[in-house]
């Protein structure tokens, strides 16, 4: 690890949390890749790949289920965590500070959704109108 | 532009601020992000005639240069990530020395979650280096979100149909719907605004010393690694010291009554301290100064379309200077893109945030009371140490004491929540075995 870098390194293939595990913080990519994989009958399938700068793991800090899906560095990572408490403590003298989670979560929906018209056969625009 | 005197901003109005430290630029970097949220234009002109690119005393800041764990940790969640260019060293633990022996207090798993930082280009000669200035950094993103830098410095305001009107070397360059003042202490545009007569005075003072002290990388490694070492010591006049580890070099301040620019020679001599340094041939005084910190604040920091924040307004007492920036800045951006620029709108939505940092300094200056007395006397320094010690083995919720002194020297967490645990039984329970045990060893 370089002298000026924060975070904590994953090498490549390493296990950031795994599905089913109790979430007690949410991390930010400082640097590298994140793959987001969710288990389907007996298979990994990878669900997103995310990028330097991304936020993941925020999910099961606001609904409080299990992690939902596995996060692993693709190729060595560098990653801060962000902890449960400290979070929701400044949001709460600061809820701007949501904004930026929301807009994140928003972006992924919107993923979502273009993903699942795109499985189902419809433009999304199709989708909705229906 | 606003031509009306209506204390909402409308499309197109003209902001400007004075000063492109960390408060200028965070101010301007969420003003812009909050008002294209909703939908709405703002001009932000940052006067700042510095050019924080400069190494030496041309660019610098006069400051320690700790970016807490709580602000890299926010910054991220807001989408603003340190490059290694900006970081000058990655910090996972704080280690407190004393003239009874030293512990160390660490984030979990060694994870570096605190950043040391040069405001401007550092000492004389890194400009070269690669690095890059944390005020320069900052000042950038501001100037990406929108923002416009003029190098000019503002010598005079003065209202025209109630609103300001900005002056450089004697020539008017604008007429703002509102004027931000994020300058520091260590500035002289403090007078221009306690000339406007609206009330501000300058907050008080007290003198810094600090000095940066050159040495190979490798023996920065070496000798400090990735920790911050924070020196308690029973001195008169000093309250707390800290070496902070950048790269080839490494920054001390001190913070006391008194301060000479000599202090640093003195400190450096004190046994404690050389047991942490290499030798004396291998370090050298590149720079010092006494820059001023601010240690109070200013009775009324705002007026119909002036506002004040950062240094010249309230900053977190000792610690943290960044961390308040970042809520001062972000606190008037809301304030001025949600409610307006009138002086009730400050009242209102800014002047609980800015009271708040206030109250809070209340706590700290009685914490940092109880920690004088724990440096003052060896049993209690040598118990508090004991206790911290035994702590490292606990999980991490039962480190009562190691939070404590993890959260008010990294600036980590409000005065006024720390204070609780100052309280807990279980940690005075601890405290009082230990110095039972050390009565009981003298004797």
């Amino acid at each position: 690890m370089k002298e000026g870098e924060l975070g904590k390194i994953y090498a490549d293939g390493e296990i950031i949390f795994k599905e089913g595990e109790k979430g007690e913080v949410m991390y930010v990519i400082q640097s590298g890749e994140v793959k987001i994989t969710k288990k389907l009958v007996s298979d990994h399938t990878t669900i997103a790949t995310l990028q330097s700068g991304e936020i993941f793991g925020e999910m099961a800090l606001f609904d409080k289920l299990p992690r939902s899906a596995t996060a692993m560095a693709s190729g060595e990572a560098r990653v801060l965590s962000i902890d449960k408490k400290k979070l929701f403590s400044t949001i709460s003298h600061d809820p701007t500070l949501a904004f930026k989670i929301i807009e994140t979560m928003s972006q992924r929906i919107r993923r979502l959704d273009e993903n699942l018209c795109v499985s189902c056969g419809v433009k999304s625009k199709e989708f909705f109108l229906s | 532009m606003n031509e009306g005197n209506s204390y909402i901003l409308e499309d197109g109005a003209n902001i400007s601020v004075i000063g492109g430290g960390p408060t200028g630029s965070f101010f301007s970097i969420f003003a812009l992000k909050m008002a294209r949220m909703m939908d709405r234009e703002l001009n932000i002109t940052i006067f700042e005639p510095k050019d924080f690119k400069k190494d030496g005393p041309g660019g610098c800041n006069r400051c320690g240069g700790i970016i807490s764990e709580l602000l890299v940790q926010t910054l991220a969640v807001e989408g603003i990530n340190f490059p290694d260019s900006v970081v000058r060293k990655g910090i996972h633990s704080y280690k407190l020395h004393t003239n009874h022996g030293d512990v160390n207090i660490a984030t979990p798993e060694f994870e570096k979650t605190i950043a040391t930082i040069y405001r401007g280009g550092g000492p004389k000669g890194m400009a070269e280096s690669g690095k890059e200035s944390f005020d320069d950094f900052l000042l950038n993103q501001a100037i990406k979100e929108g923002a416009v830098h003029k190098p000019a410095r503002i010598d005079g305001i003065e209202f025209r149909d109630s609103k300001p009107v900005l002056f450089s070397k004697k020539n008017e360059i604008m007429k703002a719907d509102l004027v931000v003042g994020a300058f520091g202490v260590n500035s002289t545009t403090q007078k221009i605004f306690e000339n406007l007569g609206f009330g501000y005075k300058g907050p008080p003072t007290i003198t810094a010393a600090i000095a940066e002290i050159k040495m190979d990388e490798d023996i920065v490694a070496t000798h400090f690694g990735n920790s911050i070492h924070l020196f308690l010591l029973p001195d008169k006049g000093i309250k707390f010291a800290a070496m902070v580890p950048k790269g080839s070099y490494v920054t001390l301040c001190i913070l006391g009554k008194d301060l000479k620019s000599e202090t640093v020679d003195r400190f450096l001599e004190k046994p404690v301290v050389r047991k942490v340094l290499p030798g004396t041939e291998q370090y050298k005084i590149e720079c010092r100064c006494l820059p001023k910190m601010n240690i109070g604040a200013p009775r009324i920091p705002f007026s119909d379309r002036v506002v004040m924040c950062g240094d010249s307004g309230s900053t977190r007492l000792f610690k943290d200077g960044l961390g308040a920036a970042y809520l001062m800045g972000k606190a008037v951006a809301k304030t001025v893109v949600f409610e307006g620029v009138s002086r009730q709108h400050f009242e209102k939505a800014y002047h609980p945030v800015y009271k708040s940092i206030i109250t809070d300094n209340y706590y700290g200056r009685y914490l940092y009371l109880i920690t004088d007395i724990y440096r003052k006397f060896g049993l209690l320094t040598k118990g508090m140490l004991e206790v911290v010690r035994n702590e490292q083995e606990r999980a991490e919720d039962e480190k009562i004491l190691s939070s404590i002194l993890w959260n008010m020297f990294t600036g980590n967490e409000r005065y006024k929540k720390i204070l609780p645990n100052a309280l807990s039984l279980k940690m005075h329970l601890d405290l009082w075995k230990v110095f039972a045990k050390i009565l009981l060893r003298m004797t």
